[in-house]
């Protein structure tokens, strides 16, 4: 009596609606940005690569921001690209951004907001966004890198490169010293049409493409990479924090998810193994 | 022979004259070669311009054939028609992509949509885990224990009861699952560098020919 009473328990905790378990998911995931935990997380050596190469860049550097970063990703990549930015703003770095997507045209500028960037540097003369080029990054990575101002006659305003300061001794890919991508599925590209140039690449990915793309990584191909959100926490806390801090809140989240999800699969395999016992399954 | 020219050796002899600079170019220096490449490239460019211009009148013809037939799901075909001149007026009318208020609209409306409906992942992803992690056979508890140890080694308490867990799930993601990768890639590689052999060697048409 009692094994059948708990196997009707099993039971229906095995087929709970999953309205109840995307409410308690909602609770979860607002509850850390209202109240937040800050809970202590080390620092990935990737992470620390990243940040040691851009901190050892030489002043003067010019850096291309060239991938399809776009809102769908934004918590995957953007906390750490907003870091990436808060780490060069106070530097004489110049910044290019080569939009691959049409929807970096937006992302792009809002992380350059976000990351208070437009406030510290002066546009035309430390940093510029060019307009999105159509017909694919495999047409336009390579002329991109041979002649800059051959492919994109003006900027995203309608201004002629020629009159732009940045672009003054720029030209080509000789000119460039670090290739950034904030975006999600751009590096198949950049591996074949920048990496050849010995331009270096980092990347701030998403996790679901971070084991995806390591064999880049240890093929030389690309420098490094930040893995999704939780890179993107690493970085700002590297960087003394950002404005929005989305890497840090979203980890506080991320604890109380990642814990609630392993509860649900160790109750999901107890029930299922004690009705398999008692051979309801 | 007219129609097998048009049909068969015409789209088989711009295959080549744009391929071979193409890819000559990309191995050797030769100036007369990456000139022309540079050109075609310019003419790519142009092509996808023209490419997504003859999306916007698609979408738009086949939409209003939707709502002027009263097809299944023709609402939306209202929905999207009002949408599309909506954006196209106002990217006119406020200045550009690059006016602040187009890029409000855009990101106020429809990147939040997208970012919306990515995130629902998150909540499908609980009960799909708790619908289908189930370890009902040897397989399955491998592919269980081998897709927690990045999902913990990433969360900040993963590395509060092992110290040694981003490191161990490092191990996993950079050298178990690179060797994967790296198989999918070299394959994926190899069949992108057959294929185009078939191409040219004429073994495959179906991408040059119609019908």
């Amino acid at each position: 009596m009692k094994e059948e009473v708990s196997e009707i328990t099993w039971s229906k905790l095995l087929e709970l609606r999953p309205e109840w378990l995307w409410l308690i998911t909602l609770i979860l995931i607002i509850a850390p940005m209202i109240f937040p935990i800050h809970a202590p997380f080390r620092i990935n050596e990737s992470t620390l690569r990243v940040y040691e190469f851009v901190e050892n860049l030489p002043e003067g550097s010019v850096v291309v921001s060239g991938g399809a970063g776009n809102y769908a990703f934004m918590y995957e990549t953007s906390a750490a690209f907003i870091a990436f930015l808060n780490q060069i703003k106070n530097r004489d770095i110049k910044l290019i951004i080569f939009p691959l997507h049409p929807d970096s045209l937006m992302f792009e500028p809002w992380a350059i907001r976000v990351a208070g960037f437009d406030k510290v540097k002066e546009y035309g003369k430390d940093w510029v966004i060019l307009n999105y080029i159509p017909g694919g990054s495999y047409i336009t990575l390579p002329a991109f890198m041979q002649d800059i101002k051959g492919l994109c006659r003006t900027d995203l305003y309608g201004t002629p490169l020629d009159e732009l300061p940045i672009f003054n001794n720029v030209d080509n890919y000789e000119d460039i010293d670090l290739w950034v991508d904030c975006g999600a599925n751009s590096m198949w590209s950049l591996v074949r049409y920048v990496a050849p140039y010995h331009v270096p690449i980092i990347g701030f990915v998403h996790s679901a493409y971070y084991p995806m793309f390591q064999p880049f990584k240890a093929a030389g191909l690309v420098y490094e990479f930040t893995n999704g959100i939780r890179g993107g926490a690493e970085y700002e806390k590297l960087v003394g924090y950002t404005p929005w801090n989305l890497g840090t809140i979203t980890m506080d989240a991320y604890n109380l998810y990642s814990i609630y999800v392993l509860i649900l699969v160790i109750l999901a395999n107890i029930g299922t193994q004690i009705l398999k016992k008692g051979g309801c399954v | 022979m007219s129609k097998v020219l048009y049909r068969d050796i015409m789209p088989y002899l711009l295959f080549i004259i744009c391929f071979i600079p193409t890819l000559f170019s990309y191995y050797f220096n030769i100036p007369l070669l990456s000139k022309l490449t540079y050109e075609l490239r310019g003419w790519s460019t142009l092509i996808g311009v023209t490419a997504m211009f003859l999306g916007l009148c698609n979408i738009i013809i086949y939409n209003y054939r939707t709502i002027k037939e009263r097809k299944a799901g023709w609402q939306f075909g209202v929905y999207t028609i009002v949408l599309v001149f909506s954006w196209i007026i106002a990217g006119l009318y406020f200045g550009g992509l690059a006016s602040p208020a187009y890029q409000q609209m855009y990101i106020y409306i429809k990147a939040q949509c997208w970012s919306a409906q990515i995130g629902l992942l998150t909540f499908f992803f609980v009960s799909a885990a708790f619908r289908t992690f189930r370890a009902k056979n040897l397989q399955a508890l491998v592919l269980l224990i081998f897709a927690f140890i990045p999902f913990i080694g990433l969360a900040p308490w993963g590395e509060q009861i092992w110290p040694g867990w981003p490191a161990f799930s490092s191990w996993i993601l950079d050298n178990v699952a690179m060797a994967g990768s790296r198989a999918i890639v070299i394959a994926a590689s190899v069949g992108l560098v057959v294929m185009i052999t078939r191409i040219v060697l004429r073994y495959e048409k179906g991408g040059l020919v119609r019908g």
